[in-house]
């Protein structure tokens, strides 16, 4: 069933993007993350020129992080005031984002960049998730316990001013890392066409030391506010939000997630970061391997103002 | 001055025209004058019609008409980039700008070009891939832009959107003949236009041309209009769509 898309100007398998929201909102329901970073590569991948994959999944991210943010509301996991900070950030993030992706697009490095990123991030993060992950496993299976939290225990990010107490992420902190991880996401928000939350759920966990069980509800609370603002940027700045592509994705990403959520709570918290490392890795893979492979066509066209031609 | 351009342009419209001493013209007519792309629009086919008119004093030609029909898509400004290998990565390098290039260029005819007529013949009109006319703003040097040219084309072929059929023109009877016009799902909106040129024996004997639009409509001209037009509203609007969609497949599905 091909359906016309009047932004991205292509005709596209309505069941398969269907289909394609539904399996990504599935994972991001159950891994708490916005789900960009699989589907903006599979939309590229699929043919949707990387703009309009970008723009829109600014906009389809808002939908699966509102169902996400309310199953967890309900769950009263979501530490709300350590949101709002993140969300200061991660708009002023999205805004420089925006400025950025349209300078990338004028000069015809917007795909390169996008590609680059998604290479660097996901295999940085993947990795490290990969790494921790796998060693929390072992220590299980060697009978040790897993400390979930460390309490007393002091970084540098500790001795920075400006602090503020989280009531129910049980931390008084700086907010200045907080409200700086905010802006970092939302930064890639706006060129990645992600919600951020590969990046937020393990530097929450790990460098804020978040407790574990408000990190997931937090993360979709942010990236809530952060997309939609990035949304209404791109729809205003570079025009390439496709609202009939966003539609599907998002019934399909929707309808996805409450399973997802569902599924998440059975899995334990290191078992669930190590699938969760593994499927980061594997889409980094996928990007890699279309940057090095040797084209089939050396050259490419564009338009004046950097759109795929 | 005018007057001496006017009567340069006779001179060599008349050397151009001698064998055939215009004789000949064609009509021609298009199935439909407005291509609507809709939510199920994955690519339609116009059909031209037309017809070779002789008039009284001049004999028939002994091998009959050819017929090439050339449409045109609305002209856009394209950046062809080479790909370099920079660290292992396959980067944008170079780029040639090819200022007011035709979106979709389609060239049908009856029998191969280069049977139908000589190179100077199509030079002259821009017929065909070999002659179409690229306005390239660049300093490099020819060889260069001869490759840059090369793979625009290549590019514009690989989606559809440039192609030469030698079959595509039907000759129904010695002067009547009909050609189907492949439109992808790919094409842009805007005026298209078809020039029919009709060769006999080598000669270029008339020519005439006809339009057509491709546009959007319904449902997808409003989402079109209104993400151009009244982008802010455009955003919100997606935006508050996403909330409503979020919120009610967390409402459906909600399980205590």
């Amino acid at each position: 069933m091909e359906i016309y898309l009047p932004i991205a100007e292509i005709a596209v398998n309505m069941l398969m993007l269907l289909g394609m929201g539904a399996a990504v909102g599935f994972l991001s329901g159950m891994f708490g993350v916005g789900g960009g970073f699989l589907l903006t590569p599979l939309l590229i991948f699929s043919g949707i020129p990387p703009a309009v994959a970008v723009a829109t999944q600014t906009g389809q991210i808002v939908a699966s992080s509102v169902s996400g943010a309310l199953a967890h509301w309900r769950r009263k996991s979501i530490d709300v005031t350590l949101g709002v900070i993140l969300i200061a950030g991660g708009l002023i993030g999205a805004a420089l984002g925006i400025v950025l992706f349209r300078v990338l697009q004028g000069i015809g490095q917007l795909d390169l960049i996008i590609s680059l990123l998604y290479v660097f991030f996901l295999g940085g993060v993947g990795s490290l998730m990969l790494l921790e992950s796998g060693r929390a496993l072992f220590r299980r299976r060697m009978g040790r316990p897993v400390a979930s939290r460390r309490p007393g225990q002091h970084t540098w990010l500790h001795r920075l001013p400006v602090k503020m107490r989280f009531k129910r992420s049980k931390l008084y902190i700086s907010v200045l890392p907080v409200a700086g991880l905010g802006a970092l996401t939302g930064l890639l928000v706006a060129i990645m066409g992600v919600g951020g939350g590969f990046i937020m759920v393990p530097a929450m966990i790990y460098l804020l030391r978040v407790p574990t069980n408000v990190v997931i509800g937090t993360s979709l609370f942010q990236i809530i506010f952060v997309t939609a603002f990035a949304a209404v940027l791109h729809a205003v700045s570079t025009q390439s939000i496709d609202s009939v592509l966003a539609l599907i994705l998002m019934i399909g990403g929707v309808m996805g997630a409450q399973f997802g959520v569902q599924a998440g709570v059975k899995l334990r918290g290191e078992q669930l970061r190590l699938l969760l490392a593994l499927l980061v890795l594997a889409v980094c893979g996928r990007v890699l391997y279309g940057l090095v492979a040797t084209p089939e066509d050396f050259y490419v066209l564009t338009t004046m103002s950097g759109h795929a031609e | 001055m005018m007057r001496a351009v006017a009567a340069l342009v006779f001179c060599l419209a008349s050397f151009t025209a001698l064998p055939a001493a215009r004789a000949e013209s064609v009509i021609a007519a298009l199935s439909e004058k407005v291509v609507e792309i809709r939510s199920n629009f994955v690519g339609t086919e116009i059909v031209l019609f037309g017809s070779v008119e002789r008039d009284g004093e001049t004999v028939g030609r002994a091998h009959g008409y050819d017929v090439v029909v050339v449409i045109e898509g609305p002209r856009r400004d394209i950046v062809v980039w080479r790909k370099e290998r920079v660290a292992g990565i396959w980067v944008n390098g170079a780029g040639i700008e090819y200022r007011n290039a035709p979106s979709y260029y389609a060239v049908l005819s009856n029998r191969p070009l280069e049977e139908i007529a000589g190179p100077v013949v199509l030079r002259r009109k821009g017929i065909g891939r070999d002659y179409l006319p690229l306005e390239a703003a660049s300093e490099e040097s020819e060889e260069t832009v001869a490759v840059f040219r090369d793979a625009l084309l290549r590019r514009k072929e690989a989606q559809s959107l440039y192609f030469s059929h030698h079959d595509a023109v039907d000759m129904l009877t010695p002067s009547l003949f009909m050609a189907h016009i492949p439109l992808p799902a790919n094409i842009r909106t805007g005026g298209y236009r078809a020039q029919v040129h009709v060769f006999g024996d080598g000669a270029l004997l008339a020519t005439s041309r006809v339009g057509f639009w491709v546009i959007k409509t319904g449902f997808e001209a409003a989402v079109y209009d209104l993400a151009h037009r009244q982008p802010l509203v455009y955003g919100l609007a997606t935006v508050a769509m996403a909330f409503g969609v979020g919120w009610l497949g967390s409402v459906m599905f909600r399980r205590n």
